[in-house]
């Protein structure tokens, strides 16, 4: 019982967070952001899964595959798509052949993240309905 | 880190870790459609399982029996997913598939080995599951269960899809004295020999009440068999009686229900032997345990006449124990049960919901630890369990209000009945801990996609609000398509496991003061089973 109550305790707050970090989610959502990078570069599952504090975080890869000095990384394309369907998109000039193909993952890649980001608001929309 | 959603993931990573795969049901359904043979029940490997697996899905693909949408929603939780679930509902015997026709002579196909795994359950085929479809072996084993249900041979199978609506087919057609089954167990165990099991008084009284006193066959036994002094014992009728193949035929449905209840664990050979003797008393005590009806002792079913003969009273055993009343569908029925533990647990104190939570982990141990789980091979015959989960969730439904106590409680009677409910309701935890988790891990920011060979890498990463960045190395030109498949697959499976968690939090949100862990097991359980069968009803 001793043991068990704090463990009850940290489920809860947990759920309390999670909660409020999905509140914000409205907010972050106003804008949509899809960045494609490229370079010579390796990495192992283990520098994205196991490598540090914030261990998911792509960009933490990105920043251990620079300060190591592993590679050269090259931005494909960025694109920002604003709630009121503004879009701007960033192209790296001088396309190769082999660069167009990397620009249709960006385009690709900026669909499923429309589609992720429906899905989150659907279920935000569903929690408030 | 005491207050971090972080700290759910990494507690439902444990739970997961503690409920096992789904390996030995795979297993055990692809050795019964002989996909695997069973002469390799007990050594086979996994490299064997898969390509088995790849074999069936195949033949499910040109059957024709399920919608792709359907096939597309079950992939939505992974291919091992879509594998079980495939295989459950062809090997099920409760709301099984029904065929539109026979197959062509010499076919083997998902309808042949349909065919063939049914026949087999109710002790009709002796020849591999795989063979040819043939008049000479298949058909002519339908017609003597189509003789039985006085149907054609096609209707014959599909009556085999239904075993309840079979069973209430064969008591509407048969005189209630082929209900009255003899069988000889010389060896029974002392326990069974029992002081109570030679009183004839009970078991004449209830043969009275499901025949009147009047039927020549009552009388018979009455004058014949029923009597205390053996010498006055008619064993040749006992022995005629022993052998008659339509009692046999309906020994071997008993056995099978029994099977899919859970009370019968041993080999499905129409031998009415200690086991399947022992299965109906544990089956008439775990009804008295219920409470649900008036208390009724073992002798008014079941008695022994002498020289280990007994006579069994199946007329009454299956219109009483069997035969579900209850009209609620599957899910209606499923989300009773939840509803009803879900509330006593909220309303538990915390040292109740503590013995509760221990007590459940106890039965999980026992669920996957137990000798009966492995799918066995045994002179020529497969130890196997019944998966099928409608017949077991209408009965949980008649014993709601006692699950959450039994648990609390241990009890003794209804242990087994537990482990069969539970082993349907841990593996939806498994799948729903897996998708909630999922979306969890989404929505804290933790989800990569990852494609790899030797000549380079893609990895994407999303965020909650959308955002994603995306790494393409040099090399990885040729993975792109590849990729680009993987994460279409992933945001759809997003969107299923974002469900899940949205669903679970909008009970949450109302209880978060009073969360336990096992409430939100439970909570996860329900909500899983709610959402996946509306994505399965989608049209994808």
């Amino acid at each position: 019982m001793s043991q068990q109550q704090p463990e009850k305790e940290k489920l809860q707050s947990g759920f309390k967070r999670l909660i409020a970090k999905i509140g914000d989610v409205i907010e972050d959502a106003a804008s949509l952001e899809v960045t494609t990078f490229t370079g010579d570069f390796s990495y192992k599952t283990n520098q994205v899964i196991n490598n540090g504090e914030d261990k998911m975080e792509i960009n933490n890869v990105l920043k251990n595959l620079a300060v190591k000095n592993q590679t050269d990384l090259d931005l494909v394309a960025y694109t920002n798509v604003k709630i009121d369907s503004d879009v701007s998109t960033i192209v790296k000039s001088n396309l190769t052949e082999k660069d167009a193909e990397l620009l249709k993952v960006h385009m690709e890649m900026l669909k499923s993240s429309k589609e992720s980001r429906k899905a989150v608001i659907d279920m935000v929309k569903d929690l408030l309905s | 880190m005491i207050d971090s959603p972080d700290y759910i993931v990494e507690q439902l990573a444990r739970e997961k870790a503690s409920l096992p795969s789904d390996r030995q049901e795979i297993q055990q359904h692809l050795i019964e459609l002989g996909y695997i043979s069973l002469l390799k029940a007990n050594v086979v490997t996994e490299n064997e399982i898969l390509v088995a697996q790849d074999h069936f899905l195949a033949d499910v693909r040109s059957s024709g029996y399920f919608q792709a949408s359907e096939l597309e929603a079950f992939q939505l939780q992974g291919k091992r997913y879509l594998v079980r679930r495939l295989l459950r509902e062809v090997t099920d015997i409760d709301e099984g598939l029904c065929l539109d026709q026979l197959p062509r002579e010499g076919t083997v196909n998902l309808a042949s080995r349909i065919i063939h795994y049914r026949l087999d359950l109710f002790g009709l085929w002796s020849h591999a599951i795989d063979v040819k479809y043939s008049r000479i072996n298949s058909l002519s084993q339908l017609q003597i269960i189509g003789e039985y249900a006085q149907v054609s041979p096609l209707e014959a199978i599909n009556q085999l899809a239904d075993i309840e609506g079979f069973t209430r087919r064969l008591l509407a057609l048969y005189k209630e004295e082929q209900f009255i089954l003899t069988f000889h167990s010389p060896n029974a165990d002392r326990s069974i020999h029992s002081e109570e099991l030679n009183r004839r008084t009970a078991f004449k009284n209830q043969l009275k009440e499901d025949f009147g006193d009047k039927s020549d066959f009552f009388i018979f036994l009455r004058k014949e068999v029923l009597k205390s002094r053996e010498k006055k014992i008619d064993f040749n009728f006992l022995e005629k009686e022993r052998l008659n193949p339509f009692k046999n035929f309906v020994v071997r449905l008993i056995q099978i229900h029994q099977w899919q209840d859970g009370f019968y664990s041993g080999l499905l050979d129409s031998d009415m032997g200690d086991l399947t003797l022992k299965s109906f008393l544990d089956a008439i005590q775990f009804y008295n345990q219920s409470r649900e009806r008036d208390f009724i002792k073992a002798h008014r079913i079941i008695i022994h006449v002498g020289k280990g003969y007994f006579l069994f009273n199946a007329l009454f055993f299956l219109q009483e124990y069997m035969l579900e009343d209850d009209p609620s569908s599957l899910d209606a029925s499923q989300s009773k049960v939840l509803d009803v533990i879900t509330h006593n647990l909220s309303e538990a104190d915390d040292p109740t919901q503590v013995a509760f939570q221990e007590n459940l982990e106890q039965l999980k141990s026992e669920v996957y630890e137990s000798p009966d789980s492995a799918p066995k091979e045994r002179n020529g015959l497969l130890q196997r369990i019944y998966y099928g989960i409608k017949r077991i969730v209408r009965k949980a439904l008649r014993f709601a209000k006692r699950i959450f106590k039994w648990i609390l409680e241990k009890a003794k009677k209804a242990w087994r009945f537990l482990k069969k409910l539970f082993t349907h309701l841990f593996e939806d935890l498994r799948n729903g801990i897996v998708a909630f988790a999922d979306g969890l891990k989404f929505l804290l920011g933790k989800r990569i996609i990852q494609s790899s060979s030797h000549e380079g890498s893609i990895v994407s990463a999303f965020k909650m609000d959308g955002d994603s960045n995306h790494l393409v190395s040099l090399g990885a030109v040729p993975l792109i398509s590849e990729h680009v498949q993987q994460v279409n697959y992933s945001v759809n499976a997003m969107s299923f496991a974002l469900s899940i968690v949205g669903g679970v939090l909008k009970i949450v949100l109302h209880i978060v003061n009073a969360l336990s862990w096992p409430m939100l097991l439970f909570t996860i359980i329900k909500v899983y089973k709610k959402i996946s069968e509306s994505f399965k009803k989608l049209e994808l």
